[in-house]
């Protein structure tokens, strides 16, 4: 029998270096005597997110951090060879591919599937069957399953888009890579989460939830430990998420996308009808010409769909609070600041908020405040991008830690570095987060491009070219704050 | 209803169509503007516009509108104030049409007004474009490729009614300054250091900005007060720091509301976030300001603050006149005294950056030639500076740390004396080959070396009255230079070659504009030196090290892997008015 007044002892925090992609495997430990199931683990894992859109070097293989995944689920549970292992809980934070593509069979997923993989949480945008609302612990609204609608139309628009490109490759590349990160590939990774939450048990989360691991509400029991959810909001709470308001671009992104996807699978022109009633006599007047150029250009407007698609998906991101008593892990995915805003504005007193704010206010939460002041290890947003991490967020840590307090926050980032643009404005990671990162007092910063040698510059990397890390491990001390984190080359 | 047999009045929504009259909830702030006389046929379409009503989202269009008579000289306003309602103005097609064509022709009237003659655009076409429902998109851009301004507009949804780009008066202005930019400093496109694009942008924020504050009823309804006595306003509102609070921070609030909050937040920041002071040249300290469109803003806060300055210098009359006053004894003067001295003091200082145009090096533009172009511009038409424009201009862009490099332009015109051998005037004001022939005789004079060649890229005449009656004719020549390095020898040149290898080929620019007097004696020679000329100091080859650095590091690279000569950025993609901003919360 699980005991539910067991309390987690250590947890311990592992970044698999994927290359310009998320895996961090969290695992839960107890004191055997406290907590044993019915198997004898006296252990819990939780998956959030295992994805890539860059490796980390030549011959990287996703198989292979699934089997590393596995060996330390099973040495962790003291599970023999051969006996099934078992994930608990996977979080999948958004469906781009540097978040699941893990899970789709042409890269691990078989392998992550023998994990047995018991609760899937994701962010209710995801959600199959947006009319279905009694799934997921929100009710959706008309104004959310019209925004989960037009975000599955992203496939089809990437689908027709790359089209488009592929008669020119080598000019389109760049695009076409970015239209494959947003969505053609995922589709086998989103069925087996969905195969693995229907065997085992899903939710679809929003900001508001708290998930408790308790046996009973969910299937999954992990004493001790709680899920609060601070994102994505509904478009009740936020409707930048949306911009369904006039003067907001998005709604008229998403319809422009349909609108543009259709003109392009269906190599629409203008009939000569058109051509007729604006170019007088007879479609060869003045307005011909421009007509005749125009219809041909549809790139640029692509490229800027999907840009919005990209930043309309990262938004979607599962933003949350996995804690116990002691320790408080700040998950985000790859949120911007549209979904961040709802946070934001929980944990602005009233008298500071933006009196020309045009959205609906929540109201202050001092605990929720409290709380993200108080994180013990931060996995970095959107791989260390200058849109991931709020500025306010960093400012709170800031004005915390003047006070010379001891190391307190462990910070975590998962990213490659020359993947995404090159200016010092724009790249990914931002040089001027990173330099913020570094500099914040008592918080150490770690990432996972360190596991491996910069090719540029080999020197400065204190690991050998030939002797890759495979990810960095920290865990928890006696205060429920993480020591340092160390390069493992795990078993 | 013609006003003058020039010009004719059309009703123009004033600024944005979700911006109300005061005291109505229904009728969009219209007002009829003098706009030059055109045959106008369908379109309507004029000897330099032609707009063109296809929707290339829902591939379909509007038929030409018709706004004259059949012989095109008729043309009567249908929508008067009063005529139209914002129903009308959102929806009417022709209205829709006379909007932007209107606002497209007055914008290019301003500056062949200020330069003495027309302006041609860079496309091989005396014929710009508009499409005022062009793309699905709430935005806006110029695109030379396709000799067209194109609007975009925000879809029909359940919950909102479309709203056009095409009826906002600053995108309108914002958009055609491009094009007309773009016909008068074609290089301008060319890999430049950073200040190049972003003067682009701030041109064209600048021309939407200051053509918007030069209409009288505009500014009359910025600076309403309703606490003071109708028609009045407080002579304790005249303050600089007031009239921005209450003029310029209500434009701000009023642009692009129904579209997009990121030229709201532009003027915004450029009135308040640009630090007054050099510190935002500092890429480390903020590399924000490498981009385009917020280095715009550095700009566009020089002139704005010069603005509130001259205003609130052109009230001091009427506020020391003042006898009237309210109930409670407060100071009041006639509201629309006011209004007027702020539209007249937008107009000139409109009319003094158009000018400045033709004296701006054609290649390798930075923002302090950008102010010395303006003060040389105005001293020809305006040689006493009675209101003190100028010396409010340069203190305001020294503020900033932008400082003329050689405020007596005469200065660099030559070395030793000028050799005008065998040269009539009548050729050098219309021949190419002329204003080469006068290079080539003084190349050594002129500082060029004649072993890179040189291409003159246009040559013009204008003709220009200043306020006084004097009348200036001037002729313009302006020349360009392109070589093309290895990286390995750029070190020989004194450029610092941004550790690029050897091997990478390297586009450098050079150019200037001669400007000659009736009797054509040269004037001024303004010059970015491709290489240092001899005998002279390193200011040509700094600044090919910085551009390079700046290219570099940006990773502004050509497809082939060369700098200098190709950006790889999509044509339509560099002048899109309403862009994203990410706000405070990012890095």
């Amino acid at each position: 029998m699980v005991n539910h007044a067991a309390t987690p002892e250590v947890i311990t925090a592992r970044a698999y270096d994927v290359g310009f992609g998320d895996c961090l495997l969290l695992t839960v430990h107890y004191d055997p005597a406290d907590l044993a199931d019915d198997t004898g683990r006296s252990v819990r894992h939780i998956l959030v997110d295992f994805g890539s859109t860059r490796y980390p070097y030549r011959g990287f293989k996703m198989t292979r951090v699934a089997d590393l995944i596995r060996d330390q689920i099973r040495h962790d549970a003291g599970i023999a060879v051969g006996a099934p292992p078992v994930l608990d809980v996977v979080i999948a934070t958004h469906r781009h591919k540097d978040h699941i593509s893990g899970f789709d069979e042409q890269f691990s997923g078989d392998e992550i599937a023998t994990l047995n993989p018991r609760f899937v949480i994701r962010p209710w945008p995801d959600h199959p069957d947006a009319t279905n609302a009694e799934r997921g612990p929100i009710r959706l609204t008309d104004a959310d399953r019209e925004f989960a609608h037009q975000l599955r139309g992203v496939d089809t628009f990437a689908r027709a888009a790359s089209e488009e490109f592929s008669h020119d490759r080598g000019r389109n590349e760049q695009t076409l890579h970015r239209l494959a990160d947003i969505g053609l590939a995922n589709a086998a990774a989103i069925s087996n989460l969905e195969r693995w939450a229907r065997r085992g048990h899903g939710e679809y989360v929003a900001a508001g939830d708290e998930v408790i691991f308790d046996g009973v509400a969910v299937p999954v029991d992990i004493p001790g430990v709680f899920f609060d959810v601070l994102g994505p909001p509904t478009i009740q709470q936020a409707p930048k998420l949306e911009r369904q308001r006039a003067n907001d671009q998005d709604e008229y992104w998403f319809r422009a996308a349909g609108q543009i996807s259709r003109e392009i699978a269906g190599a629409k022109r203008f009939s000569d009808d058109v051509y007729a009633r604006l170019a007088e006599p007879d479609g060869i007047g003045a307005a011909a010409w421009l007509m005749h150029k125009l219809e041909r250009r549809s790139v640029a407007q692509l490229l800027r769909i999907v840009q919005s698609f990209d930043d309309a998906l990262n938004n979607t991101s599962v933003v949350g609070i996995l804690r116990t008593d002691r320790t408080k892990i700040l998950i985000s995915g790859d949120a911007q600041i549209e979904n961040w805003q709802y946070t934001l504005d929980r944990i602005t007193p009233e008298d500071q908020r933006d009196a020309d704010a045009e959205r609906p206010m929540p109201d202050y939460d001092d605990n929720l405040r409290d709380a993200l002041i108080d994180v013990s290890l931060y996995k970095v947003g959107h791989h260390g991008s200058r849109n991931g991490t709020p500025k306010s967020l960093y400012g709170l840590w800031e004005s915390h830690d003047r006070n010379g307090r001891t190391q307190r926050l462990a910070i975590v980032n998962s990213t490659k570095p020359g993947v995404h643009s090159h200016t010092p404005t724009t790249a990914v990671p931002s040089p001027a987060l990173e330099a913020g990162l570094q500099d914040l007092k008592g918080a150490r910063y770690y990432s996972t491009q360190y596991l491996r040698p910069d090719p540029q510059d080999p020197d400065t990397n204190p690991y050998r070219i030939d002797d890759p890390h495979r990810s960095l491990v920290g865990a928890t001390t006696e205060t429920g704050r993480f020591g340092r984190f160390r390069p493992e080359t795990p078993y | 209803m013609s006003t003058d047999e020039h010009f004719v009045d059309m009703t123009v929504i004033v600024q944005d169509p979700s911006r109300t009259i005061a005291g109505t909830n229904d009728w969009p702030l219209t007002a009829p503007v003098r706009v030059p006389v055109d045959r106008l046929e369908p379109g309507p379409r004029s000897h330099r516009f032609h707009v063109v009503d296809i929707d290339l989202a829902e591939q379909t269009g509007i038929p030409p509108a018709v706004l004259a008579d059949d012989t095109g000289w008729a043309y009567v306003d249908r929508f008067r104030p009063g005529k139209v309602s914002k129903i009308t103005a959102l929806t009417n097609s022709e209205f829709i049409a006379q909007n932007v064509y209107a606002i497209a022709t007055r914008t290019l009237a301003v500056f062949e007004r200020g330069l003495g003659r027309r302006v041609p655009w860079a496309i091989p076409s005396p014929v710009l474009n508009l499409v005022p429902r062009a793309i699905a998109e709430a935005n806006a851009y110029y695109s030379r490729d396709d000799h067209a301004s194109l609007f975009g507009y925000t879809p029909d949804t359940a919950a909102t009614k479309r709203v056009l780009t095409s009826l906002s008066h600053d995108v309108i202005a914002h958009e055609v300054t491009h094009a007309i930019l773009d016909g008068l400093r074609p290089r301008f496109m060319e890999p430049g250091l950073p200040d190049q694009p972003a003067f682009h942008e701030a041109l064209a924020d600048l021309v939407a900005l200051l053509s918007v504050l030069a209409v009288q009823e505009l500014v009359d309804h910025l600076i309403v007060d309703p606490a003071a006595p109708d028609g009045y306003v407080y002579v304790s509102a005249l303050a600089p720091a007031k009239l921005r609070k209450n003029a310029l921070f209500t434009l701000a609030e009023q642009l692009g509301t129904a579209l997009h909050d990121g030229r709201k937040e532009a003027l915004r920041r450029s009135l308040e976030t640009v630090p007054r002071d050099p510190s935002w040249s500092d890429p480390e300290r903020h590399p924000e300001y490498l981009r385009p469109h917020r280095r715009a803003e550095v700009v566009v806060a020089a002139v704005m603050e010069a603005f509130l300055t001259i205003w609130s210098q052109r009230n001091e009359p009427y506020r020391n006149a003042s006898t009237q006053h309210d109930d409670a004894g407060h100071r009041v003067i006639d509201r629309g005294r006011v209004a007027e001295e702020g539209a007249k003091a937008a107009e000139h200082l409109l009319k003094m950056i158009v000018r400045a145009c033709d004296y701006l090096p054609p290649v390798e533009l930075e923002y302090a030639d950008v102010i010395e172009a303006i003060l040389v511009a105005d001293e020809v038409i305006v040689p006493d500076d009675r209101y003190d424009y100028r010396s409010t201009l340069l203190n305001s862009f020294a503020t900033f740390g932008i400082a003329p490099p050689d405020p007596n332009m005469t200065a660099n015109a030559h070395r030793g004396e000028l050799d005008y051998r065998f040269l009539t005037v009548t050729a050098l004001a219309t021949s190419h080959e002329e204003a080469y022939r006068f290079i080539w005789q003084n190349m050594h004079a002129l500082g060029l070396h004649s072993h890179i060649h040189v291409v003159v890229d246009r040559v013009i005449t204008t003709t220009r009255t200043g306020p006084y009656g004097l009348v200036v004719t001037e002729i313009v020549a302006d020349y360009s230079q392109a070589l093309d390095v290895p990286a390995g020898k750029l070190g020989a040149l004194g450029i610092d070659d941004s550790g690029l290898p050897a091997d990478t080929m390297v586009q450098l620019w050079g150019g200037g504009v001669l400007v000659f007097d009736q009797f054509g004696r040269l004037r001024q020679h303004k010059a970015k030196y491709i290489v240092d000329p001899d005998g002279t100091d390193n200011t040509a080859s700094d600044r090919q090290t910085r551009r390079l650095r700046y290219l570099v590091d940006n990773n502004l690279v050509g497809r082939d892997g060369s700098y200098g000569a190709s950006m790889n950025i999509p044509r339509g993609e560099r002048f899109t008015s309403l862009h994203t901003e990410e706000g405070d919360e990012s890095w």
